[in-house]
């Protein structure tokens, strides 16, 4: 019964004229979203590139130079575009695109992309995952409002359950054909994206099967999204007398759930948990360092003055050791201050993305009211976009931040015996400085960081299905 | 029926239903928690910039007390070796928050609106380290009224009206109200005022509760008359949906029809059109890279900082009248700092001009646009009004980096030199301030469109009423 009911739905839907403009113009929004996707990021990861090449040139290029004054210029950490950004670009251009990675100062990532776009384009996110979030529930909901209340209405409904159907079949029959066309155009965009990032990334070494990886991930979670949306569209379609209603209850829900909600949970979210201003972080932050400045004859600064010694030369030294070794004392006490002043650099910045992360768990709350939050996070999780990408990438920035101005104060400790003369290293000697080499953090990562948004979305995905079929289970008015 | 009947009649079918009661709750609650988001936003704003000048003052106060104090020393007082250096000194600079800001947050919180002014930094870093906003709230756009009522004040309009004959026509009484000899046409459009009133009504009453309430602690200077512009661009808007809606529902479908006519004009009005008229004139003429001019920076650093002797002799040479103070405690590293960053900022000028450039010729597209999309219009106009458009920030960006190139030449031979500014120098120095773009001209951009959608909506008005005489109740 099944199959003939699914059957007669696709054979409706698809001498309905409407039905067809409908995916035609849905098709084409896909298709925009990601021409767009696909020249920003591939245009960015370019550029990103180029950057890289260019900063490695002029570093190398500085010719004789005291290392200190290189600890300044120092390199720029840039961050590559993430894995799925042609997908869902999330929150990559309203972060920084490069750390600069300066000794003494542990810098934002500077240059948000969002900066140079018009304004016009922050009233609503164009990405595939932007037009995925705000149409698949439009399209399901103009497939499905009538899909029962039109029966009843024109008293077919009637028929077809004396026929011998049961309204549990019905339901399913009607909730798998409009599932299926709805999923259709998921498979549709996320398979392309899929196929055009391998293009973003051909420079890269994202691994084939972390892609993969990916794109069933996001096929799964916007499929059981999808799934919600149907199976409340056909509880609606079944609870209210006429179809009209059933669809201005839905647009209702459709303005509510994923127009509103998402815009006003973040809004809500940062004035619970509001960002510092600037001013403010690096007011606290001097306020910080400066107490936190030990006594040079203090018996914390001293060992950390000798692990420094013996970090640069690489072995263990004895009390007359050290002080018999002709070292620039200038350089161990700027590589002492850059050891104690990294640990409140961490704890600021952990403070400032624990800010971030409580802000997350504020709408996750508020996904209560709508799984578009939850399904937001998710996708911009799994698409390597999130804020937790971000503070993956500020980390690893800092470590290496660390290492470079370790190796510059070292050169420095070393080859500065402290005379007259500023110390100059030769020009061959930048080459020396570790590069930068950044990898994503893996999938595994993102799904561990996501299990409650995860939860959320199947939460409501059986919540509504559970609900749909109880309907079936005689409790509708025919 | 007298006009009061017709009024309590509308109105009791309106409310009668709880679901549309209930949109109509949650849109109202929309708009004042939009004013209160401003509100807040804005008060971080400011509170950013007194804090923010605060600061500067009180390291400004410093330097001068060292200045004054170098000045009438006999030798004998230790002071820092940078004593009056011209380097030192940074000024405050901020965007001045227009009176009805907490309107619209436009691109407030993503764009510099403070920041010091000082010669150690180069343009690039002249605003920098400000980057710490909830980038999900950056990325959802941060809510303000504007905002409510860009996205939500159409829909409401669509779900009070598109049934103003159809509701009628689907329950087949419409042929038995034309039977009684009612005059459609009137009929018809006390329908679509009357609803059409009920909504902006509300939303103006309660932009007003807003506006009053907001204003507490700020400068009301203006503050109405801006609203009373700010509320004709939303009345204006709110009538355009109204004819819409009217042009629509003229048609004599069916309700379900019209819903779909209407909600796909809303899709396309209020985002695909800006969405895509967004890429396509940031595809079209795309901004140099940050990063690119980044890496031009640091190129020219580099190389200046390898040929400095040779850029000191081209410096003394556009500078005959130049004495370097031999006995000078300031480090050469402070007239090295000032020849790299000058010669930064001036080997980076044309990437920074291509960048306006590009910025210039994205506006000229998207005013194009601002014809075919009464959202797009009317979001520039509210933020123009308020202040927060993206044109104003850039301009501050653009005031700070050229007050910051005149105090360099003022100063420039002073710290190539070696000697230390007077007090007096210092003091005659003008402090940074923003100069603002007359509201005339700002709106005055913005209201070509709004004349042709007004025209347009003239045009629809024809339509519909030649589509209501085709309507008979045999027909309907």
């Amino acid at each position: 019964m099944n199959k003939a009911i699914i059957a007669k739905e696709f054979t409706e839907i698809v001498r309905d004229g409407r039905a067809i403009v409908l995916f035609g113009i849905v098709g084409l929004l896909l298709l925009l979203g990601l021409v767009t996707g696909f020249s920003t990021e591939s245009t960015r990861s370019q550029t990103v590139f180029d950057a890289k090449v260019a900063d490695a040139e002029v570093f190398n290029a500085q010719g004789a130079k005291n290392p200190h004054s290189a600890a300044h210029f120092s390199r720029m950490a840039h961050k590559p575009v993430a894995p799925f950004s042609a997908f869902d670009p999330g929150v990559s251009a309203y972060v920084g695109q490069v750390v600069w990675l300066e000794g003494h100062y542990r810098n934002p990532a500077m240059f948000r992309a969002a900066e140079d776009a018009t304004e016009l384009g922050r009233l609503e996110n164009f990405s595939l995952a932007g037009v995925l979030i705000l149409i698949i529930p439009l399209l399901v909901i103009l497939l499905g409002y009538g899909s029962i209340a039109k029966e009843r209405e024109q008293g077919t409904l009637r028929q077809i359950i004396s026929s011998g159907t049961s309204l549990r079949s019905l339901l399913l029959g009607k909730f798998i054909t409009v599932f299926s066309i709805s999923f259709a155009f998921l498979v549709f965009s996320i398979v392309l994206a899929a196929v055009t990032s391998l293009f973003v990334f051909e420079a890269s070494s994202q691994p084939l099967t972390d892609l993969f990886l990916r794109s069933v991930s996001l096929l799964f979670v916007y499929g059981l999204y999808t799934a919600f949306v149907t199976a409340t569209t056909l509880f609606i379609s079944a609870i209210v007398q006429e179809a009209k209603n059933s669809l201005l209850i839905l647009l209702g829900l459709w303005t509510v759930m994923v127009v509103s909600l998402p815009r006003l949970s973040a809004s809500i979210a940062e004035k619970v948990y509001p960002s510092p201003q600037s001013s403010e972080f690096w007011e606290a932050m001097d306020v910080r360092l400066s107490e936190n400045r030990l006594d040079s004859s203090s018996a914390e600064y001293v060992a950390a003055e000798r692990v420094v010694i013996e970090r640069a030369f690489g072995k263990k030294l004895t009390e007359s050791e050290i002080e018999n070794l002709a070292i620039n004392t200038r350089g161990v006490r700027l590589e002492v201050s850059e050891v104690i002043d990294s640990e409140i650099y961490t704890a600021a910045y952990a403070e400032l993305f624990k800010n971030y992360a409580n802000q997350k768990n504020f709408r996750r709350l508020l996904s209560i009211f709508s799984p578009t939050i939850a399904l937001q996070h998710l996708s911009q999780a799994f698409s390597g976009t999130d804020v937790n990408a971000h503070e993956h990438f500020s980390n690893e920035a800092e470590r290496q931040r660390n290492k470079i101005v370790r190796v510059l104060n070292e050169e420095l400790i070393i080859n500065d015996s402290g005379e007259n003369l500023r110390y100059l290293a030769p020009p061959e000697f930048w080459e020396t400085v570790p590069e930068f080499e950044y990898e994503y953090p893996a999938l595994e990562i993102a799904w561990r960081q996501s299990g409650a948004d995860f939860f959320i979305v199947l939460a409501w995905a059986l919540f509504s299905t559970v609900g749909m079929f109880w309907l079936g289970k005689g409790r509708l008015e025919v | 029926m007298n006009a009061f009947d017709f009024m309590r009649y509308e109105w009791k079918l309106q409310f009668s239903s709880r679901a549309v009661f209930l949109v109509f709750l949650v849109f109202v609650s929309t708009l004042i928690y939009g004013g209160f988001a401003g509100k807040a936003e804005r008060d971080a704003r400011n509170a950013a910039i007194e804090n923010h000048y605060r600061s500067v003052s009180t390291t400004m106060d410093s330097w001068l007390e060292d200045l004054r104090t170098l000045e009438q020393d006999d030798g004998s007082i230790d002071l820092p070796s940078l004593t009056g250096s011209a380097m030192d000194v940074i000024f405050a600079s901020s965007l001045p928050q227009e009176p009805l800001s907490d309107f619209s947050i436009g691109q407030s919180d993503l764009l510099p609106f403070f920041g010091e002014i000082s010669l150690k930094n180069p343009n690039i870093r002249l605003f920098s380290k400000y980057e710490f906003a909830d980038p999900i709230g950056l990325a959802l756009g941060n809510f303000d009224i504007s905002k409510a009522v860009l996205l939500f004040l159409p829909l409401i309009l669509i779900i009070f009206s598109f049934d103003v004959t159809s509701a009628d026509r689907d329950s087949k009484r419409l042929g038995l109200i034309l039977l009684q000899g009612i005059n459609l046409r009137n009929f018809f459009w006390r329908r679509i005022l009357f609803r059409a009133l009920i909504v902006i009504g509300v939303t103006c009453a309660s932009a007003f509760a807003v506006m009053i309430y907001n204003a507490a602690g700020v400068t009301s200077d203006g503050r109405f008359a801006i609203f009373v512009v700010w509320m004709t661009f939303v009345v204006f808007y709110g009538a355009f949906w109204s004819v819409l809606i009217a042009v629509i529902a003229s048609f004599n479908r069916s309700g379900e029809f019209n819903v779909l006519t209407l909600l796909g004009f809303w899709v396309g009005l209020t985002l695909i059109v800006p969405a895509t008229s967004s890429s396509l004139a940031e595809s079209l003429y795309p901004t140099p890279s940050r990063l690119t001019y980044l890496a031009e920076a640091r190129e020219v650093e580099n190389e200046t900082r390898l040929s400095e002797p040779d850029v000191v002799n081209e410096f003394m040479l556009d500078h005959p009248e130049l004495l370097v103070d031999l006995e000078s405690q300031f480090p050469d590293y402070v007239s090295s700092a000032f020849l790299v960053t000058s010669t930064v900022d001036e080997a980076t000028g044309p990437i920074i001009s291509s960048f306006e450039e590009a910025l210039g010729r994205r506006e000229e597209l998207l005013d194009v646009f601002k014809y075919f999309s009464p959202t797009i219009a009317v979001h520039s106009l509210f933020n123009e009004v308020t202040g927060t458009s993206g044109r104003r920030h850039n301009s501050y960006i653009m005031q700070a980096r050229a007050f910051k190139a005149n105090y360099a030449q003022l100063v420039g031979p002073n710290v190539m030199g070696k000697k230390p500014i007077s007090a007096e120098f210092f003091e005659n120095v003008p402090d940074f301030g923003f100069k603002e773009e007359p509201l005339g001209m700002r709106l005055g951009r913005g209201l070509k469109p709004i004349v042709f959608l007004l025209l347009i909506g003239l045009g629809l008005t024809m339509i519909t009423n030649r589509q209501l005489m085709k309507i008979s109740p045999v027909s309907s």
